[in-house]
């Protein structure tokens, strides 16, 4: 290429070939046509199942793409990557494995992570109502041997008494709350992994479609 | 989304079906848009996939208006540039190095074939010098070159005004000019020489 022929206006417009070209190289390479349509219905069905479990947006669309995309990855024939065929199959199982594998781990790992929290709050919530509870007993105690005449022991024994319980209220009211919260959290995820996890069986052939 | 399906215009058979003729007959197609628009370290199956994805939602919500062949090749090309400017964008933000053609290397055989080893040689070289602008010119460029969108269809991609579009188009052919200017030869003076 000499310096004369840089003449982009020509070169632009000539830039149209290279589409005609690509399309006819795509076409000599067709691929496995079923196998990419039930890849895609795959994909689809991931999304949708994972939808009506209510998953969170991008949770259910980083799962599927994830996952999608290894499963074509792996079906489709990757002619266009390098090195061996060998090398890219085990490339692709790779990425299918890790896919398949640690999306579940790492919501095991939060789930993990807030029973932690939890067991924390509890030992300390537990830790002020015994205190509490020890408090208003000693009261109690001390206003039964006054043979019940000292009438300011008996009310003083009764406020420790409430502020004991309230802690404990306050912590199983607590507690309620945070399992509902982390059910409703986990539960979607469970069955949208559960959903991936099916379809990545089904379109591999380790099981067969129910 | 009872509704929805109460009014579709198409049985989901239909829809399957339509998709299914789609998918064999753009596919190619689809994947011609996406690997000179993603760059070099696309993944031009995950991307094809994407496409079709939408395409299928957009028919299951009955928003595809056009369902003869060369309508349906239209919007397919519309959503592949859109995911393949998507793609080169998060890639671009990488410190890779982008400077490259496609990325699928054995497509240059099938060019050299068609074309001839020269031309191939040339569309080799051109697409690595519109590699080479920053990202608003080359996507206004390949749309526009390369793909032939009008300045309405380039501007609805990229979410910019149509004025800008012919202003990117004029800015990418200045700055590939200056890109491969030669240096001027130095002037040899003739003097003393014999008569």
């Amino acid at each position: 290429m000499n310096a004369n022929d840089r003449d982009w206006d020509r070169r632009l417009a000539q830039l149209k070939q290279l589409d005609s070209a690509l399309v006819q190289h795509y076409q000599d390479q067709p691929g496995d046509t079923a196998r990419e349509l039930a890849a895609l219905r795959a994909a689809s069905a991931i999304e949708r199942d994972a939808r009506r479990a209510r998953a969170p947006e991008g949770r259910a669309r980083s799962c599927r793409t994830r996952v999608a995309n290894c499963i074509l990855t792996r079906l489709t024939t990757p002619d266009i990557r390098g090195g061996s065929r060998r090398a890219r199959e085990a490339r692709a199982w790779k990425r299918l494995n890790m896919a398949a594998h640690t999306a579940p781990k790492r919501y095991a790992r939060r789930v993990r992570r807030a029973q932690v929290w939890g067991r924390i709050l509890t030992v300390g919530f537990a830790a002020v109502g015994v205190l509490g509870i020890a408090t208003g007993i000693g009261f109690l105690v001390a206003w039964a041997f006054s043979g019940g005449e000292d009438t300011s022991a008996g009310t003083e024994a009764l406020a420790p008494l409430i502020i004991a319980t309230m802690p404990a209220v306050i912590f199983h009211v607590g507690s309620v709350i945070a399992r509902l919260a982390a059910d409703q959290e986990r539960r979607p995820a469970d069955q949208a992994l559960a959903a991936i996890t099916r379809s990545v069986d089904v379109l591999l052939g380790r099981k067969e479609r129910t | 989304m009872v509704r929805r399906s109460l009014t579709r215009s198409m049985s989901l058979d239909q829809i399957e079906a339509l998709f299914d003729r789609t998918y064999t007959e753009c596919k190619k197609h689809v994947e011609a848009v996406i690997a000179p628009l993603a760059g070099p370290n696309a993944d031009v199956d995950a991307l094809r996939q994407e496409t079709f994805e939408r395409f299928y939602r957009m028919l299951l919500n009955d928003e595809v208006k056009d369902v003869n062949p060369k309508g349906l090749l239209g919007l397919l090309r519309q959503i592949a540039s859109g995911k393949a400017i998507d793609a080169f964008r998060a890639t671009a933000r990488r410190p890779v190095d982008t400077v490259d053609e496609l990325p699928d290397a054995s497509a240059w055989d099938t060019v050299a074939k068609i074309h001839g080893p020269e031309v191939a040689y040339e569309h080799a070289e051109t697409l690595r010098a519109i590699n080479r602008l920053s990202p608003e010119l080359r996507e206004t460029l390949l749309l526009r070159e390369y793909l032939g969108f009008s300045r309405e269809v380039t501007a609805e991609i990229l979410g910019i005004k149509r004025a800008s579009v012919s202003a990117n188009v004029r800015r990418a052919k200045e700055r590939l000019r200056k890109q491969t200017a030669e240096p001027e030869l130095p002037h040899l003076s003739l003097e003393g020489g014999t008569a």
